[in-house]
């Protein structure tokens, strides 16, 4: 709390001497508490971030997803792991490989989500894979960065209760959701998280990717707040332990005592 | 697996060898620890140092062991400073590293390698990433580039009682001298290799960590306290030094996938372009 108090007494004193006068700009917002956990709330996006098909049952023929063709034959091309369509043992799911989850997929997740607001950076703390994200504050995308899984992220703060994350620099090896959306590294993907009230925050998402959707796209979820302390189980995604499972029930498309199936590659259910 | 298999004879041979002795004698509960665990009592109070900034492995810092002694990894298994119980000195000549004078790559065990499992918490000063510690009165988060993964050191709570076994443990920790943080550690699971020359311990470990702020250095004197594996505590060294390169620049992410992919391509000593695991 100290800590706290502390930055936002220089916010103020940044503020103030930064003010009007001399720079003849609006004063800068202030900074809303998104001090968490937060856990799923009601509403919103689910293991689709399709609002109208939130549980898969339309995959591919969602009216809310402005897919390009290769796109939508690439999502049916996909077997996923979860919904009706799922299968397990063959899915092309790169959490299967315990690959970097990304955002938003980690957002289809029942793990909590935590915020460290510094003055220069936020960090988007994750239970799901035990992650995070770096925010950049008051800095600018690089000119050409690196395609990454969880690409270059800028923000700011607006109206004194909303955080503006602006992401670039994404790869296109992951799934922007269970559903198997994808992504291509031209994603640029902006995401308001407002806290709403002391329980609740909403994020809005919009996804700017010219390379497989043809037009921007907006979703949203809800947070609430949880009692529970973060990162008190870790919820780590590890290949041998999906092996171990999906050897336990005796995967059909995994022939039985073969453990290293899933992590030699030529026998790895095609990817792409 | 043969591993795990070896292990479990290992352990049946013991709990048979127990069961025989507790029918004659009652044996005493196994020793939790050699070292107190948890913040000491009547700890003087201490200023909190700034630990701000970015953190990259320091000269002296890069080391295959933890092994005070032998950071290189030459001594492994005859480590001046490390007493071995006769099976964690078999389990980890066992094992194979992917680097290091006893690396064979092509028929690594590594965990990491194979299956991503995190590094752990000794492990990860082995990458050549940087680590970053954010300060807040409740907490300290240390943030890895590694992985990238982060984890929380409570300030001012006890360990909770009967924590259950987990990669990262459960960590608690304190400040002492104005210039150091002391995290310490238990909770954890015995799946991680303790460094890069596959250290083992067991769900008993102990870690005790002192990072001690020196002018544009962070010198981490790591404790192993394991009374399953080690017959007495061990001192682990890393230096990290100031780094101004920027932070989360790389992600050091880890798929296996991705792993498959580049040692297909790349190939490895030995085994050029055909690497597989297994």
């Amino acid at each position: 709390m100290r800590n706290q108090f502390v930055m936002s007494l220089m916010a103020s004193v940044a503020v103030m001497v930064s003010s009007p006068i001399l720079q003849g700009q609006e004063p800068a917002a202030p900074i809303p508490d998104l001090s968490g956990p937060w856990t799923r709330g009601q509403g919103g996006f689910g293991s689709s971030l399709s609002l109208s098909d939130p549980r898969m049952q339309k995959r591919g023929n969602e009216d809310d997803i402005p897919y390009q063709p290769w796109a939508r034959e690439k999502t049916l091309s996909q077997r996923t792991s979860t919904g009706p369509q799922a299968q397990y043992y063959n899915s092309t799911n790169p959490q299967m490989w315990c690959d970097p989850v990304g955002a938003p997929a980690v957002y289809g997740w029942p793990q909590k989500t935590e915020f460290v607001q510094t003055p220069k950076a936020v960090y988007i703390l994750y239970e799901y894979g035990v992650r995070y994200r770096i925010v950049w504050l008051n800095s600018k995308h690089p000119e050409d960065p690196d395609p990454q899984y969880w690409g270059h992220s800028i923000g700011w703060y607006e109206n004194g209760d909303t955080l503006v994350v602006d992401t670039v620099g994404l790869n296109d090896k992951v799934w922007l959701d269970e559903a198997a959306h994808p992504q291509t590294e031209q994603m640029h993907m902006i995401e308001r998280y407002k806290r709403v009230d002391r329980d609740n925050m909403r994020l809005d998402l919009t996804l700017d990717d010219p390379g497989a959707y043809t037009r921007p796209w907006s979703t949203f979820r809800n947070f609430s707040r949880s009692d529970a302390q973060f990162l008190r189980y870790q919820w780590e995604c590890t290949v041998r332990e999906v092996q171990a499972h999906t050897d336990t029930l005796a995967a059909p498309a995994l022939a039985p005592g073969t453990p290293a199936s899933l992590v030699s590659p030529d026998k790895l259910p095609a990817a792409k | 697996m043969h591993r795990s298999i070896t292990s479990a004879v290992v352990l049946a041979s013991m709990m048979a060898g127990a069961a025989i002795l507790a029918a004659q004698t009652a044996a005493p509960p196994p020793l939790r620890s050699f070292l107190p665990i948890g913040r000491p009592a009547n700890l003087p109070p201490s200023a909190v140092p700034d630990l701000s900034g970015d953190w990259a492995l320091g000269v002296g810092g890069i080391g295959q062991s933890l092994s005070a002694a032998d950071p290189g990894g030459r001594m492994r298994g005859k480590e001046p400073d490390i007493e071995y119980l006769p099976w964690a000195l078999a389990k980890m000549m066992a094992d194979v590293p992917p680097t290091g004078p006893d690396a064979r790559f092509e028929t690594n065990t590594d965990p990491n390698m194979h299956y991503c499992e995190p590094a752990g918490v000794g492990r990860i000063y082995n990458w050549p990433a940087k680590t970053r510690f954010v300060q807040t009165p409740e907490a300290v988060y240390l943030i890895h580039e590694v992985g990238p993964t982060a984890r929380i050191v409570w300030l001012n709570r006890d360990h909770p009682e009967d924590p259950d076994p987990q990669y990262w443990g459960t960590s608690i920790g304190w400040y002492e001298n104005g210039d150091t943080l002391v995290v310490d550690t238990i909770g954890f699971n015995d799946r991680t290799w303790l460094d890069q020359v596959a250290h083992p311990h067991t769900d008993r470990l102990h870690f005790i960590e002192r990072y001690t702020k020196v002018s544009d250095t962070i010198e981490i004197r790591m404790t192993i306290d394991d009374p399953g594996a080690y017959a007495k505590p061990w001192p682990g060294r890393r230096n990290l030094r100031k780094s101004d390169t920027g932070f989360f620049r790389y992600q050091w992410p880890c798929s296996v996938r991705d792993n498959n992919e580049n040692y297909q391509k790349v190939g490895a000593p030995g085994n050029p372009g055909a690497t597989t695991f297994k």
